[in-house]
């Protein structure tokens, strides 16, 4: 009997649809079975950040109304024979699907997949009910801005309504910002959160080009972000990791006379 | 002999003494229980010298309340207070209000007024408290009326509170107006006063978080301490006491809570989060949202917070935020905002002192 863990974070573009895409990546990489499920349904994304947009014959709404099975809706990955995804519909909108009929298809892809990853809409209404249904536990992701915060704050006074255990991952943290003052540090969100923190993922422009591409960063061994997504998979499979500390890219001379 | 239920008990009730008397209970047979009770060997060290309510389904008449008065101080000690009537409709708790706030003070004035319709009436013996010295005489009437928009239910978000169980705060479920507490301090009488001329005006029912339910005896009794402790002597009496609903948890964005009672909060207020009392609010951590105390028109309600950024403060009828702060510092010490002289106050302190 798998997980099934939410990836929510109340605003819209902090890294949901990509945390999905290469945390679960990660996780199929160290041999579970994963399901990916998008729940943005009528802006689907998750496809596009795995590369399997083209692949694409059934979806979710089809399976919760019984057009198919749910077998014939996933969608294996190109490289790893472990992750699978589930994409949503892009005709329908978020009323198609209600929280029970989440729920049951959760249940059933909790039989044969260790992780099932819902990739939750932005928001409070019915597409995060319906993501937060078949939820066992929740990562809520944040930015370090104020907007964000406010907003991962809504959602984890709403996650704890529902009785779901949420852990805290911080995107986009730029560390020149964080030491000049112009950024929140991760004390900061976590003083206003107070949930604990499953990891940090730096700002990286790798992250563009790899969307694009539809190659999760985690498979690009340069990548900062890469490697941070790396680490959070394995801290979610019980591993203590510390969160290194992060250090900007100085230059040469900088070493001597710049600050530390 | 048979045993049948007594028409007459003396139970503990919200903290106080009451007296439940059935309604079909003739005075002849009352004064006989009541005797029958007060002459068990240890009711003597008991009941002597406490206070006691009328929680009765039954009517009483001006004389026969009298007579009951004076019949249990000389049989057992006991002073009788005002008459508190098992579940008041709203209108006429709202006319019992109206005679408390009239009739305060002296026997004299007591045993003039007469009984209404309802049969009601108010009783005030003169206590041995000092007499209040913040009267509400004076107190001028909310000057701006409670926001209308301000939600009577609040949605879908229940506070958890301790132990895991969830309630939600309607607000427009049965109001329960309940007179004055007589074994409390001066302040809160005050409190009950001031909220009676607004009554009229305002259809806000006073907030109860526990809504709609008689306050749990067993744990009021607990806390307040008195049977357990000195039965003879009610300790808490001319001490400065209210009731308080304590929040164990950080309240987060969207969440409200709402009282009758003074809250306190062992965690932060986030941003986004709303708060309100009729009394005190006192957030054990970082208060950043927005909290309403003296809801309903107390202005000696105080707000603390050990990091005072709240992005608006509220006491009854008075407004304000707090100044732009140019440095975020990180070190700040705890604060109480008060309300002196028209204005809303915001006083660093090491220790609260109302």
């Amino acid at each position: 009997m798998g997980e099934a863990i939410v990836i929510t974070s109340g605003k819209g573009g902090v890294g949901k649809t990509t945390s999905t895409a290469n945390i679960s990546t990660a996780l199929a990489n160290s041999g579970k079975k994963v399901v990916a499920v998008d729940g943005d349904i009528g802006l689907r994304n998750l496809d596009i950040i795995l590369g399997l947009e083209n692949r694409i014959v059934y979806n979710l709404v089809d399976v919760v109304k019984k057009r198919c099975r749910a077998r014939q809706a996933l969608i294996r990955d190109k490289k790893n024979n472990n992750l699978f995804l589930l994409p949503a519909s892009q005709v329908d909108d978020k009323s198609a699907v209600n929280p029970d009929e989440m729920k049951e298809l959760c249940d059933e892809l909790k039989q044969e997949f260790d992780f099932v990853l819902i990739d939750c809409p932005a928001g409070i209404e019915q597409g995060f009910k319906n993501a937060l249904a078949g939820a066992d536990r929740a990562i809520v992701i944040s930015t370090p801005e104020v907007s964000s915060v406010r907003d991962a704050d809504r959602i984890i006074g709403l996650l704890q309504h529902h009785d779901v255990p949420a852990m805290l991952l911080i995107n986009r943290i730029s560390v020149q910002m964080v030491e000049s003052g112009e950024m929140m540090s991760k004390e900061d969100v976590m003083d206003i959160l107070a949930i604990d923190l499953l990891g940090l993922v730096v700002e990286d422009p790798e992250i563009v080009v790899a969307g694009n591409q539809g190659i999760p960063v985690v498979l690009n061994g340069s990548s900062q972000a890469g490697q941070a997504y790396h680490r959070i998979a394995r801290r979610i499979l019980g591993e203590q990791i510390e969160i290194p500390p992060f250090e900007q890219k100085k230059g040469f001379l900088s070493r001597f006379f710049g600050r530390r | 002999m048979k045993s049948k239920k007594p028409l007459v008990e003396i139970k503990g009730l919200g903290g106080s003494l009451g007296l439940k008397i059935d309604k079909q209970a003739t005075l002849s047979t009352i004064e006989k229980e009541l005797t029958e009770i007060l002459r068990r060997p240890d009711s003597k060290k008991f009941f002597h010298g406490a206070k006691i309510t009328l929680a009765s389904g039954r009517n009483f008449t001006l004389e026969e309340f009298e007579r009951l008065k004076t019949f249990l101080f000389q049989e057992g000690g006991l002073q009788l207070l005002e008459e508190k009537k098992i579940g008041p409709s709203p209108k006429t708790a709202l006319n019992f209000l109206k005679k408390v706030t009239r009739s305060r003070g002296t026997t004299e004035d007591v045993t003039q007024t007469q009984p209404t319709d309802e049969g009601s009436s108010t009783v005030e013996l003169p206590q041995n408290e000092p007499s209040a010295s913040n009267t509400p005489k004076d107190v001028p009437p909310l000057t701006q009326p409670i926001p209308e928009d301000l939600p009577r239910k609040v949605e879908s978000q229940p506070v958890s509170l301790e132990g895991g169980a969830t309630q939600s705060l309607d607000l427009s479920v049965s109001p329960q107006i309940e007179p004055v507490k007589e074994d409390t301090g001066p302040n809160t009488e005050s409190v009950k006063e001031d909220t009676a001329p607004n009554l009229e005006n305002q259809q806000e029912a006073p907030m109860d978080a526990l809504e709609g339910k008689e306050p749990d005896t067993t744990l009021n009794d607990k806390s307040h301490g008195e049977a357990t402790v000195n039965p003879s002597e009610n300790l808490f009496k001319n001490l400065n006491t209210s009731d308080a609903l304590l929040i164990r948890q950080t309240v987060h964005s969207g969440q409200n809570i709402n009282s009758k009672s003074s809250i306190v909060v062992m965690g932060d207020v986030n941003a986004g989060a709303e708060v309100r009392s009729e009394n005190d609010i006192i957030v054990l951590g970082s208060l950043r949202g927005m909290v309403h105390a003296g809801f309903l028109g107390n202005r000696k309600a105080v707000i603390f917070a050990i990091r005072m950024k709240p992005t608006q403060i509220r006491i009854a009828d008075m407004i304000t935020q707090p100044p732009p702060q140019d440095k975020q510092t990180k070190f700040s010490e705890p604060e109480v905002a008060f309300i002196e002289d028209e204005y809303i106050i915001i006083e660093t302190c090491q220790k609260l002192r109302v």
